[in-house]
């Protein structure tokens, strides 16, 4: 069959008629002869069974009477017939009455008919039964030869193989005639495609020579290569579009074939590599690349090959003269329509410039404008990357967070632009005593981190942080003007406090705002109980919730008295919060969370509410003089809550107190932190006829100059200044500056912390207007205060 | 001792020599019979044909096929072994006859050696009337009008047939057996 295949059609053609005449012929003899024989057999079974009844029937009499002559002649009548071998008669006892053997080498009937020889292959033989009034009497053998059969078959085999021979001689002949009606027009078509593609020429056409399937084919053909050329035209124009454009293009176009070789390139693509012929293969090329550029592009390449993943890609092209450029290189691969590659197409663009844009882009986008540092962004990228890198290695990291004390202060001060060239500066000494590998950033307004690397023990962090500190504690000139600037640092480590640069940023910023709770100008390392005293705070904070809800907070009022006359000035309220399992909590202990959390503004509501209230109706009692003062303290929070004069209005009017009757408490820090706009907000509250109170004074940075302009009616001495009289001579001076500098500023002075009985001599001899303190009364909750009224009214009766 | 086992020896050679005379003629009878009533078999009678055609042959319905043997029986009783055998799905009977009015309800009628030539002739239109099929010992007995003669030459068998008389008893003679008849008589009036 493979042999077949690998021949001609004219070769099959022949093979096929040839093949299909033999086999038609062969087919149709051998049926007929098999049928042949079969009627053959049929037909001298039949004969033999007419016969063999005949002389059944004939012999009855014969047979039963041993009439052997008659019976004889029966048989005798069966010697016409040549093909009859022998016929034997046999009586009911199947002993041999009369026989006949047409042979005389072959033996005839046996005496029994038992003893027949049956079956013989090439005999024909049969029993009939001699049967007289339906009962069988004898029976007729016959025997007869096939010869005469073996003899006719042999001779049609003989005729039929002479035919079948004649037959095939016959259809070769024609086949071999006939097969050039086929093969030849195929042979003029091979012949013209043979042309076309020799010549090129596609407008060559086949001659239609019949009006059969082949000049169909011919036909179809010719309609084919009008396609073809109609295709091979407008691919040329397209082709010479594409050359066009390409020449034109202001980008760089190259063609790799699918072997690697450069194709085509383009004017542009010569001017980008200042090179007038391009190389020949596509990888020779990337030696022109800057050596960090050319094995990643060639790994982009070899996907691109293998895998068929364009490429884009920013390298850097090493011009001849040495000088870098940047260009962006595209490249995608082609396939023809059924999915074969056919090469690979890519562009070159020169982007040095936008690059240039970019990296500007970059700085601005990663670097502080004002000190060069870099910003927040990039540390806190390469914090990351730090972190990544340092858990392979044996050595860690430390991240230090360094926020200027009183930065705003300056600002304030000495102006906005005073304040940059102070972060200019500091910028530039922290830069300063870092070594090159290690990260300055300025991440906000006054803080900076450091990113120390390489990094063996905590020693080493310990000797830049106190460098740090150092440098910076000498004055800075700024104008001719010398300043003084501090810092707090905090200081976090890798792998002891956490490897994770979001945890490490946290850190850092704990540790700082503890140096700056132990006094500033130091620096902190982490610890756990940083961590832990935040989540002691995030309890309180919970439990402030519920507290708010369940109403857990009481009110505590300490007198004031005045000491012109002992008269009661007022009291000042005091929150307590009465913790059901802790029982009482004083303020320090939750005050700051609160006012950390906001949940002061709710606490203070009620506080304010509460003690409005219950003052309102010890004034109706007339237990509390008409002009006596309920003092609340309100904390920075409260006072930066643009609703703090509605909610203090309408606390007013529902517990019907007169505004005189209230004095609210601020701290001297609330009012330093903004100096502006505390002085509109107090004006405000002020202009209702709230009275206002500097709580602590002389504890701050309160400038004198300020102090005048603040709309206070009362200053109060902090107990600090109270606590050290009699024995500390500066702090009575201080005290009775402040009380006469009030006095001047039209304020009423309060001493508070009056614990004996000199403190309150001295005070009262320097003029204090009123005093508070345990010598005068403890803090009292409100049954004892009515008790305290009451028993002073009777001791002190108005006058 | 010994002459009484001599004498009972002679006894019994006397009487096998004189058995062997008798089995002869035993054997001859014997297959006479068996003839006869083969013989049967190839005759068809008028009368069964109308049965079987008019009736659902039942064998029981068939009229016996009287077989008479006229005077004196020469089989000595080898014909009673035929006795009750059917013929055609005719029981054969047969009967031993003396008298002329028994001989109209025979069906086939047997004559002996010894009876006299013209003994059929005088009883012809009784016989051919009956349809009665005639057999006779004799070998003249066809050609004096009887239908077949059945006869022993030289312990051959030779049937001779009167095809004449058959035809006027309104008898078929099946043709296998006229085939092995040594003489035929044809047209013989009488």
């Amino acid at each position: 069959m493979k042999l077949l295949k690998a021949q001609t059609i004219r070769i099959k053609l022949i093979v096929f008629a040839v093949a299909i005449s033999a086999f038609t012929l062969l087919l149709t003899s051998a049926s007929y002869l098999s049928l042949e024989l079969y009627f053959g057999r049929v037909d001298l079974t039949k004969k033999l069974s007419v016969m063999g009844q005949v002389i059944a029937e004939r012999s009855t009499a014969a047979l039963i009477f041993k009439d052997t002559t008659s019976l004889a002649n029966n048989l005798a009548a069966l010697e016409a017939d040549s093909s009859i071998e022998k016929a034997c008669i046999y009586d009911d006892d199947q002993i041999l009455i009369s026989g006949l053997s047409m042979t005389e080498d072959k033996p005839s009937c046996p005496q029994m008919m038992a003893t027949l020889v049956t079956n013989e292959s090439n005999y024909i033989e049969q029993y009939f039964p001699i049967k007289l009034d339906n009962k069988v009497i004898g029976t007729v053998y016959i025997a007869c030869h096939n010869k005469g059969i073996i003899h006719r078959f042999l001779q049609l085999s003989i005729y039929s193989s002479i035919i079948l021979i004649l037959s095939i001689g016959l259809a070769l002949l024609l086949a071999t005639r006939l097969q050039k009606v086929v093969t030849q027009p195929l042979r003029l078509l091979a012949t013209t495609i043979r042309n076309i593609i020799t010549q090129n020429d596609f407008t060559i056409r086949a001659s239609k020579q019949h009006n059969d399937e082949l000049g169909h084919l011919a036909e179809i053909f010719n309609e084919l290569l009008s396609k073809i050329e109609s295709d091979h035209n407008s691919l040329k124009s397209s082709e010479e579009k594409f050359r066009k454009l390409t020449a034109l293009s202001p980008v760089g176009i190259f063609q790799v074939s699918p072997e690697g070789d450069i194709t085509y390139v383009n004017q542009r693509w010569r001017e980008i590599n200042q090179t007038k012929d391009a190389e020949i293969r596509f990888t020779d090329w990337f030696a022109n690349l800057h050596p960090e550029d050319s094995l990643p592009l060639s790994k982009l390449w070899d996907r691109l090959v293998a895998e068929h993943e364009d490429i884009a890609s920013e390298i850097r092209l090493i011009n001849k003269n040495g000088s870098i450029s940047w260009v962006y290189i595209q490249a995608t691969s082609l396939h023809s329509k059924d999915g074969k590659l056919i090469g690979f197409l890519g562009s070159l663009s020169d982007i040095s410039e936008l690059k240039k844009a970019q990296i500007q882009m970059e700085n601005l986008a990663f670097y502080d404008p004002l000190t060069g540092l870099s910003n927040r962004r990039l540390f806190k990228n390469r914090l990351d990357k730090a972190v990544k890198s340092v858990q392979r290695s044996d050595t860690s990291i430390a991240l230090l967070f360094l926020d200027l004390d009183q930065f705003k202060r300056v600002n304030d001060s000495l102006g906005h632009d005073m304040g940059d060239s102070l972060l200019k500066e500091i910028a530039r000494r922290l830069d300063h005593n870092v070594r090159e590998n290690d990260t300055v950033s300025r991440i906000g307004g006054d803080e900076f981190t450091i990113l120390l690397t390489d990094i063996n023990n905590t020693n080493d962090v310990r000797i830049v942080a106190e460098k740090i500190l150092l440098s910076l504690s000498h004055p800075f000139i700024l104008n001719g003007q010398e300043i003084i600037s501090t810092a707090s640092i905090g200081i976090t480590l890798t792998p002891d406090d956490s490897i994770d640069s979001n945890t490490l940023m946290k850190n850092a910023d704990l540790a700082m705002y503890r140096a700056k709770e132990l006094g500033r100008n130091n620096f902190q390392f982490f610890s756990e109980d940083m961590n832990t005293s935040i989540l002691h705070n995030l309890e309180i904070e919970k439990e402030l919730n519920i507290a708010i809800k369940r109403n857990q907070f009481v009110l505590m009022y300490q007198p004031k008295i005045s000491l012109v006359d002992d008269s009661i000035a007022g009291v000042e309220t005091l929150v307590r919060w009465n913790h059901p399992e802790k029982g009482i909590i004083s303020p320090d202990s939750f005050i700051p969370i609160a006012e950390e959390t906001g949940q002061i503004i709710k606490i203070g509501a009620w506080v304010l509410e509460h003690s409005c209230h219950e003052m309102g109706a010890l004034i109706r009692e007339g237990l509390m003089p008409r002009s006596s003062k309920v003092a609340v303290n309100l904390s920075a929070k409260q006072f930066s809550d643009p609703d703090l004069l509605q909610t203090v209005l309408d606390i007013l009017v529902q517990s019907k107190i007169d505004p005189l009757n209230l004095e609210l408490e601020i701290t001297e820090s609330i009012i330093m932190d903004d100096v502006e706009a505390a002085i509109k907000i107090m004006a405000t509250v002020k202009s209702r006829g709230i009275h206002l109170a500097i709580d602590d004074f002389g504890t701050g940075y309160s400038s004198l100059a300020y102090l005048k302009r603040f709309p206070i009616d009362v200053l109060k001495v902090d107990r600090s200044f109270v606590m050290d009289i009699p024995s500390d001579k500066t702090d009575m001076a201080i005290t009775s500056a402040v009380i006469a500098m009030a006095h001047k500023l039209s304020m009423r002075v309060v001493a508070e912390g009056i614990e004996t009985q000199e403190q309150l001599d001295f005070l009262r001899n320097n003029g204090c207007d009123d005093g508070q303190g345990y010598l005068l009364s403890r803090p009292l909750t409100l049954p004892q205060l009515h008790h305290f009224l009451v028993n002073h009214s009777q001791t002190h009766p108005t006058k | 001792m010994n002459a009484s086992l001599a004498s009972l020896i002679s006894v019994l050679l006397a009487f096998t020599a004189s058995s062997t005379e008798a089995e002869q003629y035993r054997n001859e009878y014997q297959v006479k019979a068996n003839y006869l009533y083969q013989m049967a078999k190839f005759i068809d009678w008028p009368e069964l044909n109308n049965n079987s055609n008019s009736s659902n042959s039942n064998s029981s319905n068939k009229p016996p096929l009287n077989f008479c043997v006229f005077g004196k029986d020469p089989f000595r009783g080898a014909l009673e072994k035929v006795h009750l055998q059917k013929v055609k799905n005719r029981v054969m009977h047969i009967s031993y006859i003396n008298q002329e009015f028994e001989i109209s309800r025979c069906n086939i009628l047997f004559v002996q050696k010894n009876a006299p030539s013209d003994f059929i002739k005088k009883r012809y239109p009784l016989i051919i009337k009956n349809n009665i099929l005639t057999i006779g010992e004799d070998k003249e007995f066809s050609k004096n009008g009887g239908i077949i003669s059945l006869s022993f030459n030289n312990q051959k068998l030779s049937i001779e047939i009167n095809l004449q008389a058959a035809k006027d008893a309104n008898i078929k003679v099946n043709s296998n057996l006229i085939e092995i008849a040594s003489h035929i008589y044809q047209d013989e009036p009488n």
